[in-house]
């Protein structure tokens, strides 16, 4: 087996799979020297999980196999990452083996923390407790939803960063159109119990949002950090991160947004800052102590949403930096902290929210993103899977 | 005089003693060496000199290539036409890169049979309310020309009078009477 490649890309998710077709489509000498290391054979679409849980789209749908996305020309790893030793430019995987490298890309994601809420794990995909965030439970949402007869329907947003800021309430929108359609919605309390001091980060969006809380009559608590889920006895357990207060909220059905970190063996590397992402310059995505790592995507600490559409801007930054460093050029790429968040507000309807790292819109359309858009809504649906798989994966998105 | 004598000796020691020190002394013999490499050297540079001169003396080759050239459009036009264009080539390069990446990202869907599976099945879910509808009158239509087929006969006035006890008669004829009062109301008064 090669043990040392010009360039090793640890993940291959959506950032790592799109910077390593970026490189090659740049530089053609580098077909058989990327390393892509990831040990799962599958690779998920997950914005669609948000439609999956409303029943809106068909889970299968965000399921392709690793080893048709890997690019051509990138050699797949397939294996875990346990260490990393940039001072002496290697890392080591789970079977044991050093690789070495000349230059490294760390894209290996965000990971979801499903037992840092007491009562989740052991009961996630049951007793009306169900979750987005997992291909495996993904269709209990919408069996939950579906079947909802009327209550309390309970949707968590945590006191952790999360990979797409604005599902936790996607879902719960969808639901509620849903509870209307179904003809539940009179005997139904829909809350949102959030960590965030706001319903989102960014004021244009903010103010749109307030007004769709208002008129869907959402029950919308902030600073709320679900703690606990008492399942049998149908209670959430909420802690307020101001007053410390401890709050129970009897629920019939809960959706929770889990909380999520960096990979452990990322948190613990020296390629870490101290809350344990990769720590790297904003603007080039270039690490701030080794010149030849780059990171990007969930596990960078970048100051902005972690979302595929940052990533979509932030995969091209690294490719061009990179090759223009393999030149021994100057980095030519800077990554102003766009990321976007397709917000639905309920069946055929959509706001897209885009911004930059001052939290300014920084809209694509001609057009008032704020507004709720049924075209918004069928390019969330149908035209960006087909983006995601044959432009973003590809390099040419 | 005397001065200059003194001086062109001092000039003739300070050459001896420089080639006296070995490292020129090894530079004079390399270049000996080389002198016949040079010579050759010399001699092509004189014979592509002779060659130049050689064709701008030959009017009949001059003319011809003369006669080549103006069959082409190379004129001041053309030759601006072209620094213009190479002003343009950054620009015109991102235009064609991104001509590349929808053409890739176009193959792509195409090549994709997951893709396109996905793009048709949601189209079939837009359009199966309105073909759902099309198909519902089809069937009305075809029910109604089959019975129409399979049971001629004669209409009565019972069959009539009939008729006119059912709903759909009624608001049809309740139509009918309403029109027929707004357009009687509407003809007098454009007759007053």
């Amino acid at each position: 087996m090669k043990t040392s490649y010009r360039v090793v890309i640890v993940g291959g998710g959506s950032a790592g799979i799109s910077v390593a077709a970026r490189l090659l489509r740049q530089s053609q000498a580098l077909m058989g020297e990327v390393a892509i290391i990831d040990p799962a054979k599958k690779h998920y679409y997950q914005p669609l999980w948000t439609l999956v849980g409303g029943g809106a789209a068909k889970k299968e749908d965000s399921e392709r196999s690793m080893g048709s996305l890997i690019p051509q020309g990138a050699v797949w790893i397939q294996d875990a990452v346990t260490s990393f030793s940039p001072e002496e430019n290697a890392l080591t995987i789970a079977e044991g083996n050093t690789l070495t490298y000349d230059y490294l890309v760390v894209a290996s994601g965000i990971e979801i923390n499903w037992n840092a809420i007491k009562g989740l794990s052991e009961n996630l995909g049951t007793k009306n407790v169900c979750s987005n965030y997992s291909y495996e439970h993904v269709d209990y949402t919408w069996e939950t939803i579906r079947s909802f007869k009327g209550g309390t329907a309970l949707f968590t947003h945590p006191a952790s960063p999360v990979k797409c800021g604005g599902a936790p309430q996607k879902i719960m929108y969808l639901a509620e159109d849903h509870f209307q359609r179904s003809d539940v919605r009179d005997k139904t309390k829909v809350i949102f119990g959030s960590a965030n001091p706001a319903i989102f980060d960014v004021e244009k969006y903010r103010l749109a949002l307030e007004k769709v809380v208002e008129r869907k009559q959402i029950d919308a608590r902030f600073r709320r950090n679900l703690i606990e889920i008492k399942a049998d006895e149908k209670i959430a357990v909420f802690e307020h991160l101001d007053t410390h207060e401890i709050e129970e909220i009897p629920y019939d059905m809960i959706h929770v947004t889990p909380y999520m970190q960096a990979p452990a063996f990322i948190r613990t590397s020296a390629l870490a800052d101290a809350n344990g992402w990769v720590d790297v310059h904003p603007y080039t995505l270039q690490h701030v102590r080794y010149a030849n790592v780059f990171a990007l995507g969930d596990n960078a600490n970048l100051p902005t949403s972690k979302t595929g559409a940052a990533i979509r801007k932030q995969a091209p930054v690294v490719a061009e930096n990179l090759i223009a460093l393999m030149r021994q050029q100057p980095m030519p790429a800077t990554y102003d902290g766009y990321s976007s968040c397709p917000i639905v507000t309920g069946y055929n309807k959509l706001i897209l929210a885009e911004f930059n790292y001052d939290k300014q819109p920084v809209e694509s359309m001609p057009f008032n993103q704020a507004v709720e858009r049924t075209s918004m809504y069928v390019m969330k649906k149908d035209l960006l899977p087909i983006m995601y798989w044959d432009g973003m994966l590809k390099g040419t998105m | 005089m005397k001065n200059e004598n003194a001086q062109e000796g001092g000039d003739l020691l300070q050459l001896m003693t420089e080639l006296e020190r070995p490292e020129v002394q090894q530079s004079l013999t390399s270049l000996l060496n080389k002198l016949p490499e040079f010579e050759k050297s010399i001699d092509s540079i004189g014979n592509a000199v002779q060659f130049g001169k050689a064709v701008f003396e030959d009017q009949t080759a001059i003319q011809k290539y003369d006669q080549l050239l103006s069959t082409y459009n190379l004129n001041i036009e053309t030759i601006t036409a072209m620094v213009a264009l190479l002003e343009k080539l950054p620009k015109l390069l991102k235009l064609i890169e991104q001509l590349e990446e929808i053409m890739e990202f176009v193959t792509a869907v195409i090549q994709d049979e997951q893709s396109v599976d996905y793009l048709m099945s949601n189209v079939k879910e837009y359009a199966d309310p309105f073909v759902r509808k099309g198909k519902d009158g089809l069937t009305l239509f075809e029910e109604v020309q089959n019975r129409m087929e399979c049971n001629p006969q004669n209409v009565k006035l019972f069959s009539l009078v009939k008729w006119l006890k059912d709903p759909m008669v009624q608001k049809g004829l309740c139509y009918v009477q309403a029109t027929m009062e707004v357009l009687n109301e509407r003809t007098q008064k454009n007759n007053g």
